[in-house]
């Protein structure tokens, strides 16, 4: 019994050892460039999203119209912001 | 098997300290290989510590006394579905079971990351940010596997051989947890406490890689809902099997092990709301990344507190020497903490200020410094015996009062915000919104406080409780009504179909509602408590007590037997009226295996009230039987509420049909990116 353990636990220390170091998987490269192009992108969903989001509880009769028309012109400059300094790196890279 | 279980759980121990030391070097010194293997070594501890979790079972069901763990805690005479429970009933066991589940979350938080073959190529996709961050935060998952294998192995093992001798039976389980509630309540614990390593991991990962964007925060609020909502779960749960088990009538006693699972609750739950300030406005990301921390710092603390025997407390393991272990850790957790923070602290710039107090942000503040203020205060009052001796060399607990006295009105607040948060306008909110989203809902709670009044009930707290719920619901109702009505306008659908349209849409807005009805119920479950009555008296053949709208008259007494216990019962009839409505059979066990005795409550529940009965046992001078009653008006909301927490988390958790919405509901005219970039 116990040389079948002792036998069990060299198998799978074998096994263990070879699925650790066996894998040669490629992992993805980062660039600075790509990273802060997604996050540009990303913000720019965000915010496209929250003008939607707006949008919908204005026709929910949740915001009254001044405070509907600051939210959105507010939201659409940090859109327009954000969708220039997407541009520039689209441009530069 | 008990040889090569111990083998399995010292294999992982060396696989996670491969990964860890592995994966710091390859991340140091950019070597891929390193880091692959590392991530590797990381996935292999799960199936090693499953092979170490299946022996222990197997063992357990072999009724093998040899092993000390086994002896202690199982007998032959426990029925199968305890012997399940054996496993996390120790010290030993249930830390082999936390590193067995923590492994189990660091393999699907790696197979989850992985990128099918041809995904890599897409450097924006946001699939390829989240592989970005796994290699990083799996090494932060073994640092964490690394401390408690070395417990599994060096300080704690559940495999150990009793020094002497084999007894021909063990001393049984706990009688306080056979019970089927205990079957599955530390399993869900643990499942919350041991997930908040995930978002710990990640946040931590994305400080440490200066991140950029938001993907990181979107992965870590996902996590965080999931331990959340184990966590919640288990919590309720726990309060259910002291309500069903320890026979004095209540669910939460503000016992330091409760408090410990509280803890933890508090601060995710501030998480997740604060979250959604950095999603949408990119604002308070330092305060996010410390929540994470101290929930991740809470969870660990709370399993210490459990394990160590610092605090006394019915739910706690006995005094162990393992607390040095923990405090050991939990000050290298908080110097990398600290370290990561001091170093990165640029890379958690605000990109947005408050602009007003009525706004959705101020709400979530508000939010966030309640819910840190309960934690604060609960986390001293727990504490307090600690400090207490320190200070003045004698341990002074503080009791139910101190907490009650303080968290009441704390938690009345919250309540009050959890109606008004979702109202408020991102931003800034005019009078005129307030007055158009507020008057409705305010009139209904009045209307409720009057009625409540009327009816000649004067307790403050219950009064102001039952006129909240009132309000957040109305709150709650009116905007499902308004949102589903906009979309059955358009579709020309009913407006519960457009209901269920609106909430598939965005899924995290309204199962975050659908959870808000849940705190509500649960909040009026409790709140019930003002109106509890309880009663006791001797109870010989045909004697009567009065209790609430009942009146109980004993009928007669049982004896039984079996294998691992032996019982006796008293049959109860319940009238109320005048007329009988039900029989009740509280009874008493004496657990051979353990020498113990224990109450079994007799529990009729309605959705108004439970009626509670406890068989104390004999009094020691006259002989009779004693009988414990006590009746609790709206208890079953508590479970209720609860499961309504559940089912809304599941939603929230659910990917919204946003992408359709934004095919059907373009913020077009709004924002189209061409006419937006020429703003
Ligand atoms: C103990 C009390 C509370 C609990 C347990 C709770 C829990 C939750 C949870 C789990 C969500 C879903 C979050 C997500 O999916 O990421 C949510 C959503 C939300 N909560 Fe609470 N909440 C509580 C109190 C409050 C308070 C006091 C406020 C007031 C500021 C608030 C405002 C909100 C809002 C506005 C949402 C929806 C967010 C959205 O639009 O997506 N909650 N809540």
């Amino acid at each position: 019994m116990t040389l079948l353990a002792a036998f069990a636990c060299v198998f799978f220390t074998a096994l263990a050892a070879w699925f650790v170091f066996a894998g040669d998987e490629r992992l993805p490269e980062d660039s600075p460039a790509a990273a802060r192009l997604r996050a540009l992108r990303e913000r720019k969903q965000a915010i496209y999203d929250n003008l939607r989001d707006l949008h919908f509880e204005f026709l929910a009769g949740k915001l009254a119209q001044p405070d509907y028309q600051r939210s959105r012109q507010m939201l659409e400059t940090e859109a327009a912001r954000v969708v220039r300094e997407i541009q520039r790196c689209g441009e530069a890279s | 098997m008990q040889l090569f279980g111990a083998y399995a759980v010292l294999l992982a121990f060396v696989l996670a300290v491969y990964a860890f030391v592995a994966g710091v070097v390859g991340h140091l010194r950019r070597r891929r290989r390193l880091i692959v293997s590392a991530e590797r070594a990381t996935l292999a501890v799960f199936p090693a510590l499953t092979v170490a979790v299946l022996c222990l079972i197997g063992l357990i069901f072999r009724n093998d006394f040899t092993v000390a763990y086994i002896a202690e805690h199982s007998n032959r005479a426990l029925p199968f579905y305890f012997k399940i429970a054996v496993l996390w009933s120790g010290q030993e066991g249930s830390l082999l079971f936390w590193s067995w589940l923590l492994s189990g979350y660091a393999f699907v938080v790696l197979l989850g990351g992985r990128l099918r073959p041809g995904r890599a190529a897409d450097e924006l996709s946001p699939k390829h940010a989240h592989r970005a961050l796994v290699p990083l935060a799996s090494v932060i998952l073994a640092g964490v596997e690394v401390f408690f294998l070395a417990l599994n192995n060096f300080a704690a093992s559940a495999f150990a051989s009793l020094p002497v001798g084999t007894p021909a039976d063990g001393n049984g389980l706990n009688p306080l947890l056979q019970y089927s509630q205990m079957d599955i309540h530390p399993p869900l614990l643990y499942l919350g406490y041991v997930g908040f390593a995930v978002p710990f991991a990640f946040c931590l990962a994305a400080l440490l890689k200066r991140y950029p964007g938001d993907r990181w925060i979107h992965i870590t609020r996902r996590w965080t809902m999931v331990a959340w909502l184990f966590l919640t779960i288990g919590i309720v749960l726990g309060g259910l099997w002291a309500y069903k088990v320890l026979g004095w009538g209540g669910y939460w006693a503000w016992d330091p092990v409760e408090n410990a699972a509280f803890l933890p609750w508090l601060t995710g739950t501030a998480f997740l709301h604060s979250v959604m300030m950095q999603e949408k406005r990119g604002m308070l990301k330092i305060w996010n990344v410390w929540l994470v921390f101290a929930t991740f710092l809470l969870a660990i603390f709370g399993d210490f507190l459990t394990r160590s025997g610092l605090v006394s407390s019915v739910h706690a393991f006995a005094q162990s020497s393992i607390g040095g272990w923990f405090v050991i850790f939990l000050a290298i957790a908080v110097a990398v903490c600290l370290a990561a923070f001091f170093k990165n602290k640029d890379f958690l710039k605000s990109e947005n200020p408050l602009e007003s107090t009525a706004s959705r942000e101020a709400g979530f503040l508000f939010n966030n410094f309640v819910l840190l203020v309960a934690a604060f205060a609960i986390l001293w009052g727990t504490l307090f015996p600690v400090i207490s001796e320190w200070v003045e060399g004698q341990k002074i607990s503080v009791g139910r009062v101190f907490f009650d006295r303080i968290n009441v009105p704390i938690f009345l607040f919250l309540l009050f915000l959890t109606g008004v948060g979702p109202l408020l306008a991102w931003r800034r909110t005019s009078a005129a919104s307030l007055k158009r989203n507020f008057l409705g809902p305010a009139i209904l709670g009045a209307a409720v406080l009057a009625l409540c009044l009327a009816m000649g009930w004067r307790d403050p707290y219950p009064l102001v409780c039952f006129a909240l719920a009132a309000f957040v619901l109305a709150i709650v109702a009116m905007e499902f009504y308004r949102g589903a009505r906009v979309l059955s306008r358009r579709s020309r659908r009913g407006l519960a179909l457009s209901a269920v349209e609106l909430t598939m849409r965005n899924t995290r807005r309204y199962g975050g509602y659908i959870i808000h009805v849940g705190i509500v119920l649960l909040a009026v479950g409790i709140a019930g408590s003002g109106f509890n009555q309880q009663t006791e008296g001797p109870m010989p053949y045909r004697a009567k007590l009065a209790v609430g709208p009942y009146t109980l008259t004993s009928l007669a007494y049982t004896q039984d037997d079996n294998a691992n216990f032996s019982s006796e019962a008293l049959i109860v009839r319940v009238d109320q009226g005048g007329r009988e409505i039900a029989t009740m059979y509280p009874s008493r066990r004496f657990y051979k295996a353990s020498n113990q005795t224990q109450s079994m409550v007799a529990d009729r529940s309605t959705l108004l009230s439970d009626l509670y009965l406890v068989y104390a046992g004999d009094d020691p001078e006259t002989n009779q039987p004693i009988l414990h009653a006590y009746w609790n008006p709206l208890i079953a909301w508590i479970w209720i509420g609860a499961l309504v927490i559940g089912f809304g988390t599941i939603i929230a958790l659910l990917p919204s049909r946003t992408a359709a919405a934004r095919r059907e509901n373009p913020p077009a005219r709004v924002a189209e990116t061409a006419e937006v970039a020429q703003v």
